[in-house]
């Protein structure tokens, strides 16, 4: 049955053998999948879109105040309007203008008064 | 011979998954990173995008003549965005994505014969966030932000209704945001994120009117926290943040502080198929009572009643792609619950709706896309008490052009 297989076939699949044991026992880090955006407890791949979800939702989050002309995403970006700013608080906050007179918001505009 | 052949077929299926496995995972992984797309033979990306939008109204309400017969209200804004994003890894234990954003605006607006314009840059953003990789279960990140001055004018006119155009003021003055957080995986497809945010807000002149004023806006503390999953054709996304802020000063005197805010929003969605996918999202935002400036400084007196209230908003929308064309119907709600009168302010505050409807298209052309859309949006707030402030119905258009380029 094995009558077909030669010296040379048997060393080099010999040598082969231990070679990918070899390589896999000597470097486990090798074998692991790559993971973008890091691995769980386990050491499971995390979803990279759900990763990335979390940190783009945190700083959109922590920093609704930080622009009001240019948020911290991309032109077009469909999270843009996810934390808006409170409209209703900032015409409040312009509004009370006590010293040098104010200006009112309504319906469409910010007009004088 | 064939036998030969046969181990040594065997041989290689043994050999092979010690390597190419790491390159096939890594394949599909970057495959769903479609926010921060990258090659898998490099390790950076940059990313160009820009949009200009026009956004037309048209109101019920006149100024200074509200009750009269003259031209109802009406304006225009165009605004012109453009934006970089860099993302570079190092041994796949670093992640570092730099963003940077500016633009320009044009607005005007008409009321009651009167024309006012306004036209200048916007501010500019610049936001960089490193993230490490070298802990199993627990990925923290720093990011650190900042809105820099570039807006030619800060005025506080003409501009249209921010709940349409997404904009409370024309610019502002230096501020400078931190965050620091980490994404805690439970396991491959749920994500639970924490952040901690600051924002410090720097003093700018603004163009009131009469004369100006020397605004110092309140800082802002953020806890921010969500839980993301994605499995299969589904996603889900609920977060949670809650911001208290420090008292704002008008010429050096204590002046105004937003109330604490709470913020719950929710999104789902589901890819039916290879071409077709839909999202809907929710959320609820709930202001505390502001305190505002009352005579004589530093005295703050807390609102009679909530002016803030609370607001909630509805979105959905359905993507379709075919060939290189992407076709996304969508529609928003958006509520505002308050209807009482501000005794501190001497108003009455409406509450208020607003729906939109509209489509949106994206044309595929090798790393990038030609994007467009459109969308009307209905506005209503409600009377106030007193006859020169009725109910305002304001109509509006906006029309979107842009593009985005991977290189």
């Amino acid at each position: 049955m094995f009558e077909g297989i030669d010296m040379r076939t048997t060393v080099f699949l010999s040598a082969a053998l231990v070679a990918a044991l070899a390589a896999g026992a000597a470097t486990p880090a090798g074998a692991k999948e790559r993971c973008l955006e890091g691995r769980t407890r386990s050491g499971e791949c995390v979803d990279p879109e759900a990763a990335q979800a979390g940190v783009k939702d945190a700083i959109l989050a922590t920093q609704t105040k930080l622009s009001m002309t240019a948020p911290l995403v991309l032109p077009g970006d469909p999270d843009e309007g996810r934390h808006r700013y409170n409209y209703t608080e900032g015409g409040a906050f312009f509004r009370s203008a006590p010293i040098g007179g104010g200006a009112r918001l309504f319906g469409g505009a910010t007009v004088p008064w | 011979m064939i036998l030969s052949a046969r181990w040594s077929l065997l041989c290689l299926a043994c050999v092979l998954p010690l390597a190419p496995v790491s390159a096939q995972a890594q394949t599909a992984t970057l495959s769903g990173a479609s926010t921060t797309t990258q090659s898998a033979d490099r390790n950076w990306a940059l990313t160009w995008s820009s949009e200009t939008k026009y956004l037309g109204w048209r109101s019920t309400y006149r100024v200074p003549d509200p009750t009269g017969t003259r031209d109802a209200g009406s304006g225009a804004q165009i605004t012109t965005s453009t934006g970089l994003q860099f993302v570079g890894r190092y041994e796949d234990l670093w992640k570092l994505q730099v963003n940077l954003r500016g633009g320009s605006m044009w607005s005007q607006m008409t009321s009651a014969g009167v024309r006012t314009t306004y036209s200048g840059f916007t501010d500019t953003t610049l936001g960089s966030t490193v993230t490490y990789y070298g802990f199993d279960g627990f990925q923290p990140f720093l990011s650190l932000d900042t809105n820099l001055p570039t807006a030619t004018g800060v005025a506080n006119r003409p501009k249209a209704d921010p709940d349409l155009s997404g904009k409370q003021n024309n610019g502002e003055g230096s501020n400078w945001g931190a965050t620091i957080g980490a994404n805690i995986p439970f396991d491959r497809a749920w994500v639970g994120t924490i952040g901690l945010g600051y924002t410090y807000r720097g003093p700018y002149t603004n163009w009131n009117n009469p004369g100006t004023v020397r605004l110092d806006p309140g800082d802002v503390f953020t806890l921010a926290t969500s839980l993301n999953w994605k499995q299969g054709p589904y996603s889900l996304q609920t977060s949670v943040s809650y911001a208290i802020e420090t008292v704002a000063l008008q010429d050096g005197q204590d002046y105004f502080r937003s109330g604490d805010k709470l913020t719950v929003s929710e999104t789902f969605g589901y890819k039916h198929s290879d071409t077709w996918s839909s999202k809907i999202n929710a959320s609820w935002v709930h202001a505390a009572k502001n305190k505002i400036y009352t005579n004589p400084p530093p005295a703050f007196g807390t609102e009679s009643f909530n002016s803030n209230g609370d607001t909630f908003s509805l979105g959905v929308s359905s993507s379709w792609k075919f060939d290189a064309w992407t076709l996304t119907p969508n529609a928003a709600v958006f509520f505002r619950n308050r209807d009482d009168y501000d005794t501190a302010d001497l108003k009455f505050i409406p509450a208020k709706t607003t729906m939109s409807a509209g489509l949106s298209g994206a044309y595929a052309m090798g790393a990038g896309a030609i994007t467009a859309g459109a969308a009307h949006t209905w506005a209503y707030e409600g009377e106030k008490i007193a006859a020169a402030t009725p109910a305002i119905d304001t109509r509006a258009w906006t029309l979107t052009l842009g593009g985005n380029w991977k290189f």
